[in-house]
């Protein structure tokens, strides 16, 4: 007994140690209801497609196209990616994601479905990820996923998804993540940094660039929202009225917006309203 | 009608209107701590103040499930993000099912909100008063809870990458190290602020 079962005990606490931390390793937030992962590596295809073949739903309003869009932003944003992928072999390129969504509709209220399974890559077209949800929102989360699933590698200078195969199974603990936002409370002026600008034209809407074209302009407000989907958030609470302004256009009662802070610091009812449809459309 | 009867009757009525629209109501929580057997029984009482009964009368998350109404917690004293006091871990630690254990009950919580309210920012600075104190919240309410961390400090590490993830795409999120909005503590990886 003594000093060998000793050691052993050691041993075995150091091995406790190093497990927990490699779980902690596990670098997406939030945390999925179920993840497993293994210890191969794919490389991301430079034309990464969409691919909806089976799915019920057929995406009239561009929702999936566009998260999908997003998904491939954010993950390129950080570095020029222009690493050549013809010595690779052709069995770790994964071309594109198959996204399958069960429920044709895209209507979103309290309570819609939200779960999703990621397979990386699919194990019946291995050039491919498998997205597969009950609605175009648990897929737009599983896109977020997948997003922290990519990493740019330095040395060869491609997007890689490390430690495949990956199995995710992921739905929420609860239906409501709100973010309030008030607006209301304080002027709503536009901010600017390196990567966003002031547009002259809509002096409360930012605007940022893609593919060095002045493409997408987004009031502060669906700016901030945007990024609540990364770590799945799904309510944008706007509480855009208080005792301090009320900045809103009402057309039943035309002089309640003269309680705004300045002629300049209102909305629209057409801005409130084209901020509701973005958001939602996110 | 006094001013309380009249709070009521404003309250009551625009209920029934927003219900004959088919809208979901929400109210604050005062309107179910005034006259909370008067309510619609669909409404969904949104608490704020704290969610122990010791502290500042608060509780009403319990009560309010336990009344056989919905619940929203927003408890102020860990999910307001205007409090730059109240640090990521409180933001994570924070449990909408505090001393509601009837399982009937918990599910009448539907989840939470955390609140960026207008005193503490303008457009300058909101997007760093959020991050990541809002991602910490995220997964509270996001993951199941046996594989939420008891201890903050164990998922400290993780939620530093996804900070320094945000930040990469674009998003002003702030060092995890001290209160809201903080500065970096000293030169050093992004992983360790």
């Amino acid at each position: 007994m003594g000093l060998k079962s000793a050691w052993l005990l050691v041993v075995f606490l150091f091995l406790g140690v190093a497990v927990a931390e490699n779980v902690d390793k596990l670098n997406i937030w939030p945390m999925p209801k179920w993840v497993s992962k293994g210890h191969k590596r794919v490389y991301l295809s430079p034309d990464f497609e969409l691919d909806t073949d089976g799915s019920k739903y057929s995406d009239g309003s561009g929702i999936l196209k566009d998260g999908f869009t997003r998904m491939l932003d954010v993950v390129k944003v950080a570095h020029v990616v222009d690493g050549n992928l013809s010595s690779v072999d052709k069995s770790f390129i994964i071309k594109g994601i198959h996204v399958v969504i069960f429920s044709p509709g895209d209507q979103l209220q309290y309570g819609v479905d939200e779960s999703y399974k990621l397979l990386v890559p699919s194990p019946e077209m291995p050039d491919h990820v498998h997205l597969e949800a009950q609605t175009v929102y648990g897929a737009l989360h599983g896109l977020q996923t997948f997003s922290q699933l990519c990493h740019f590698n330095l040395r060869t200078k491609v997007i890689e998804v490390p430690m495949v195969p990956w199995t995710i199974i992921d739905q929420p603990r609860f239906s409501y993540r709100g973010l309030l936002i008030a607006s209301g409370n304080n002027s709503d002026s536009c901010s600017i940094n390196k990567t966003w600008r002031w547009d002259v034209d809509f002096p409360c809407r930012r605007c940022y660039k893609v593919d060095k074209k002045l493409l997408k302009c987004k009031t502060p407000v669906i700016g901030l929202y945007e990024f609540t989907l990364l770590h799945m958030q799904n309510v944008l609470h706007w509480h855009i009225v208080d005792t301090q302004s009320f900045p809103l256009e009402m057309p039943s009662y035309p002089k309640l917006w003269d309680g705004a802070y300045s002629v300049s610091e209102r909305y629209t009812f057409s801005d409130a309203a084209e901020i509701v449809r973005q958001v939602a459309g996110q | 009608m006094n001013e309380s009867q009249a709070y009521q009757y404003f309250v009551l009525r625009a209920q029934k209107i927003a219900l004959s629209h088919g809208f979901e109501i929400v109210n604050w929580e005062e309107t179910f701590n005034d006259f909370g057997d008067k309510l619609s029984r669909k409404t969904v009482v949104h608490n704020w103040y704290a969610i122990l009964f010791a502290q500042l009368g608060g509780g009403v998350a319990a009560r309010v499930v336990a009344s056989g109404l919905r619940c929203i917690v927003s408890n102020q004293d860990k999910w307001y993000l205007d409090h730059l006091d109240t640090p990521w871990e409180e933001f994570y630690t924070n449990e909408p099912l505090t001393n509601i254990t009837n399982p009937k009950q918990q599910g009448l919580v539907i989840g939470g909100e955390v609140c960026m309210w207008g005193e503490k920012v303008d457009a300058s600075d909101i997007e760093q008063t959020i991050w990541p104190r809002a991602a910490a919240a995220a997964e509270r309410l996001w993951t199941p809870y046996d594989k939420l961390a008891k201890d903050p400090k164990q998922v400290a590490g993780r939620l530093a990458h996804f900070r320094c993830l945000l930040n990469q795409r674009g998003v002003a999120a702030a060092p995890l190290g001290g209160p809201g909005r903080g500065a970096p503590i000293e030169p050093g990886s992004c992983y360790v602020q």
